[in-house]
């Protein structure tokens, strides 16, 4: 390859990528979720130096349970707790969660399935038997009992949400190896005498992690949304850590009395849930082949 | 191959996939958790445990444990549930039904809606009504499950009663149990609207209704939306066919291209998707249920949680991941049946 | 011999991405009754899209600029949908290429075949009773499907899309395409998915069938050898334009047009011992036509008029040419 090919390369791919970005963002909805999305993970990382890190926790019994109002936009909780610095701190957790299950189970997946795919045989026959079975439990309900078993914990429901998500990432990567194997490159690459690891890892890895991203950036909204799920059952976090799901648990024996207590959690939850997808669905949006061009 | 022999084919890989199913239940029971959590309560004499240990073979080696625990699984002696106060098998029985009723009430409404808005906004396609289907979808498929059951607990069974002096639906529960005396109702299925039905008793009926609807509009929610994206995108893949183009140049009526020779096609991927949703709606059993004190077995599990019953949660995985194993083989059987295409 | 068909100055444009592409440009024709008229060019000639034209089956981003249809006395393209939709199946039918992709895979061939003699055949309105309806409808398809040579037709019937071979499905496709006694079949690519044997088979039978009940077909194909065996007239269209129309035996023996002549060397002869040759360059971008003829730039002949004005349409003993070099005006004035 000349430098010329390689100066041409670069400039397609520029384009290529100009081309992405223009369709990505030329779509309101899209571009309105990415605002969601920045706004959202601004919340969490610059949240805790607004509202203040003790701040929140601090027991307040006499303002307990008061309506949304000018001094606290959200209300109080039963702890006379505001509400809003609450769900403020509490983006924090949510994101954090969900950004880490779905690095966690797409690395694990990714190279699990990448490795059973390329090594097929035996050892491929029994992983997927032994994802198989994985898949025979509903998803929300496996992790559940992951947690149980665990203990529970905000950190336990992380890991418990892993171990159910990598699955489909181990599917998903296994079958685009099996895809890539046969292809010509791959056979001239071996034939060089390259060892197993360095073909998969660093040739043929490049070219099927492509919808693996995809699909993690389209999960995302649905770890939130399953994360807060199992927090809501009681599986997570403590009093102390306020992610959206638990503050809505502690919200609902107050439905009929305080219904703000639930509900702007939750409406959190929702927002940013939907930001993230948006993102997703343009992604996919960009990425179907026939709505190109 | 036949159609019958692709069901003896999958039924024994469901075998498979059941021995499976109970290995892993095993090796979480038995081997990560305490296993005389199930069969040893705080009434039991402490002298009787050694016992209890030998006839479920906890003395003995892994391996053979897992044969124990098999002949436990059949005989149906599955332990005692704390949460439910009675023994397991007991407690499954007894509030199964309920679940069952709610999550089959759930699917119907969610194909009901579902595919006619799909297939409505593949027909207007890029109109207004496509647009707004698509926002709903997209606000259905990121809309937390408990704070949508809460909302609306809070608005139907509240608040227009406070706000507007309309009858509110009941917030908690079942059915009516002064009302099932009063007009005479008994249990026939398990399944009170069915029940109801059947006698005759269309009060009863519709005090079952009034319980369920909630519910079951909260689990089906998040999947009206999937459903609608996938018959809208699968109806646009096939009316771009080729085969739809030449029933138009024969100048076939529109609607029976639309409705028998698309639809046919489009509905392929929805099918799988239902069986699949299934599972969803089991998991989501367990916070609707709880939030409605809807007497079934995620309302079951939602205690089990919180007091710590492992044993009746392992118990709701168990019967979980059997029920989904059993009706994704009846939808891939189906699906069979439906696209000749499909080569077994 | 009356008019089936008589296309005159249809323009047809789409919209799309990269900007407006010309796909007709201004094509006139006629089909008279009982004739096959061929349409024969490369990709991109523009044959297909008059196929789909006629029939009012374009796509949503095509727009007729220009032009009438006139079947029957009327003008197709002024047709509301519905009164197009009677005509279709019934007086108008197409044949298409790939029979694998233009059958519903998911309905057996019987039921797709009865719904349209169900749905449009005019014999079976008096009859009231439902399955008196159903059994004439049957003995239609049985008795049909043996004009086409199907082999087992009670059979072939009750089978998917998918059981069938290509020459069978081609065959259904006949007896479809038929079995309304249509004036007009139009077939595009009808025989390029087949093998050669299966071809001249079903060839065979489209003629035997077009003879025996009077039919007018239009035969798209890019291949000529097909067109020399079927029909009895030729069109030859580049880049959305007829550049030549005339006799088959005619045109192939002494093609008038530079674009003819091209595509006569670059038929292998068995009878003739000459080399193949190709036409140099390539089609032109139908977004950004060259002013002038749009074959000027690969023409062996070109003149220095061919490059600033369209050719006119000429009559040249009772041949259609679009070629400078047979307006006597210009060949006259010496100018080129």
């Amino acid at each position: 390859m000349t430098e010329e090919d390689r100066s041409r390369i670069r400039e397609l791919k520029v384009r290529e990528l100009n081309y992405a970005l223009y369709l990505f963002f030329s779509n309101k909805l899209v571009a309105a979720g990415t605002v969601i999305v920045l706004l959202f993970i601004g919340l969490a990382i610059f949240g805790r130096l607004v509202v203040g890190s003790s701040e929140p926790y601090k027991l307040d019994l006499k303002n307990a349970i008061k309506p949304p109002s000018s001094e606290h936009p959200f209300g109080t909780d039963d702890l006379g707790r505001d509400i809003l610095r609450l769900v403020v701190l509490g983006a924090g957790y949510d994101m954090a969660v969900s950004i880490f299950v779905v690095t966690a189970s797409s690395t694990i997946g990714m190279v699990l399935g990448a490795v059973s795919g390329y090594l097929g045989g035996k050892f491929d026959e029994a992983f997927m038997r032994f994802v198989d079975i994985l898949f025979a439990f509903p998803g929300l309900i496996l992790a559940m009992a992951v947690s149980m078993i665990l203990g529970k914990s905000l950190f336990n429901l992380a890991i418990s949400l892993i171990s159910v998500w990598w699955t489909g990432y181990a599917r998903l990567m296994r079958g685009q190896v099996l895809a890539e194997k046969e292809k010509l490159y791959v056979r001239a690459v071996k034939s060089l005498g390259l060892p197993g690891y360095r073909v998969l890892f660093k040739h043929i890895l490049p070219n099927a992690i492509y919808p693996l991203l995809v699909s993690a950036t389209m999960d995302i909204g649905g770890v939130m949304l399953s994360a807060a799920g199992l927090s809501f059952i009681g599986l997570g976090p403590t009093p102390f850590e306020p992610e959206w799901g638990s503050l809505v648990n502690r919200g609902a024996p107050y439905l009929f009395v305080a219904p703000w207590v639930m509900f702007f959690p939750g409406l959190m939850i929702l927002l940013a849930s939907l930001g993230f997808n948006l993102v997703g669905d343009g992604l996919r949006d960009i990425l179907d082949p026939r709505l190109r061009r | 191959m036949k159609l019958y022999e692709y069901v003896i084919r999958r039924l024994t890989l469901l075998i498979f996939v059941l021995v499976g199913v109970t290995l892993l239940t095993f090796f979480f029971s038995r081997v990560l958790l305490d296993p005389l959590a199930a069969y040893v309560t705080e009434r039991t004499n402490p002298r009787m445990i050694p016992a209890i240990r030998r006839m479920h073979g906890l003395d003995r080696p892994i391996w053979e444990q897992y044969f124990f625990y098999l002949r436990d699984l059949f005989t149906l002696d599955l332990g005692w549930s704390k949460v439910g106060h009675m023994d397991m098998i007991d407690a499954i029985a007894a509030h199964f039904p309920a679940t069952a009723e709610l999550t089959i009430l759930a699917i119907i409404i969610t194909l009901i809606v579902g595919i006619p808005l799909g297939i409505v906004s593949a027909l207007k396609n890029n109109q207004l009504a496509d647009h707004a289907s698509r926002i709903f979808s997209l606000i259905g498929i990121s809309i937390p499950v408990f704070w949508l059951g809460l909302s609306l607990q809070y608005f139907f069974t509240y608040w227009v009663k406070a706000a507007y002096g309309i009858p509110a639906l009941p917030s908690t529960g079942r059915y009516d149990a002064v009302l099932a005396i009063n007009t005479g109702f008994k249990k026939i299925t398990g399944f009170i609207l069915l029940d109801a039905l059947i006698q005759g008793n269309l009060v009863m009926a519709g005090d079952a209704l009034a319980h369920l609807i909630l519910p079951a509009i909260t689990l089906a929610f998040l999947n009206i939306g999937v459903i609608t994206r996938l018959t809208r995108s699968s109806m646009l893949e096939v009316l771009r066919q080729d085969y739809i183009t030449m029933a138009k140049s024969y100048g076939l009526p529109q609607r029976l291209i639309i409705y028998k020779y698309a639809l046919k096609n489009a509905l392929i991927p929805v099918v799988s998707v239902t069986g699949l949703m299934f599972g969803g709606l089991l998991g989501g059993a367990i916070m609707t249920e709880s939030i409605f004190a809807f007497p079934g077995m995620g309302w079951l599990s939602y205690r089990a949680i919180v007091y710590n019953d492992s044993n009746t949660v392992l118990a709701y995985v168990a019967i979980t991941a059997i029920i989904y194993v059993i009706v994704n083989l009846i939808v891939d059987i189906f699906y069979a049946w439906l696209d000749p295409r499909i080569k077994y | 011999m009356s008019n089936v068909l008589e296309v005159k100055d249809l323009r047809v444009e789409f919209r799309t991405y990269r900007g407006t592409v010309k796909a007709l440009n201004g094509v006139s024709f006629t089909v008279e009754k009982g004739e096959v008229l061929g349409l024969a060019g490369e990709t991109g000639s523009g044959k297909s899209v008059t196929g789909l034209a006629i029939q009012r089956l374009l796509p949503s981003n095509a727009t007729v600029a220009e032009g009438m249809v006139m079947f029957d006395g009327r003008d197709l393209l002024k047709l509301s949908e519905e009164e197009m939709n009677k005509i279709r199946g019934k007086e108008m039918v197409a044949i298409f290429q790939d029979p694998h992709t233009y059958l519903n895979p998911v309905f057996r061939m019987q039921n797709q075949f009865a719904d349209i003699l169900r749905t449009k055949d005019e014999e079976l309105n008096p009859i009231k009773d439902k399955r008196e309806v159903e059994k004439v409808i049957r003995n239609k398809m049985i008795q049909m499907l043996r004009e086409v040579q199907m082999p087992a037709p009670e059979r072939a019937i009750k089978m998917y899309p998918h059981e069938l071979s290509g020459g069978m499905k081609q065959r259904m496709m006949l007896a479809m395409a038929f079995s309304l006694r249509p004036k007009l079949v139009i077939a595009d690519e009808p025989t390029t998915a087949l093998d050669v044997t299966i071809q001249a088979q079903v060839l065979e039978l489209m003629r035997s069938l077009q003879k025996k009940y009077g039919t007018s077909v239009i035969l798209i194909t890019h291949d000529l050898g097909v067109i020399a065996e079927t029909c009895g007239r030729i069109a030859v269209m580049y880049a959305g334009r007829i550049v030549e129309m005339g006799k088959v035996d005619f045109v192939y023996s002494e093609p008038l047009h530079p674009y003819t002549q091209g595509l006569m060397r670059a038929l292998p002869r068995a009878d003739k011992d000459v080399k193949v040759e190709g036409i140099g360059g390539s089609v032109p971008d139908l977004v950004d036509l060259p002013k002038g003829c749009p074959f000027h730039l690969r023409c062996t002949h070109a003149m220095e008029i061919c490059s600033r004005a369209n050719p006119r349409t000429l009559n040249v003993d009772g041949r259609i040419v679009e070629c400078h070099l047979y307006d006597e005006r210009i060949v006259k004035e010496g100018v080129g």
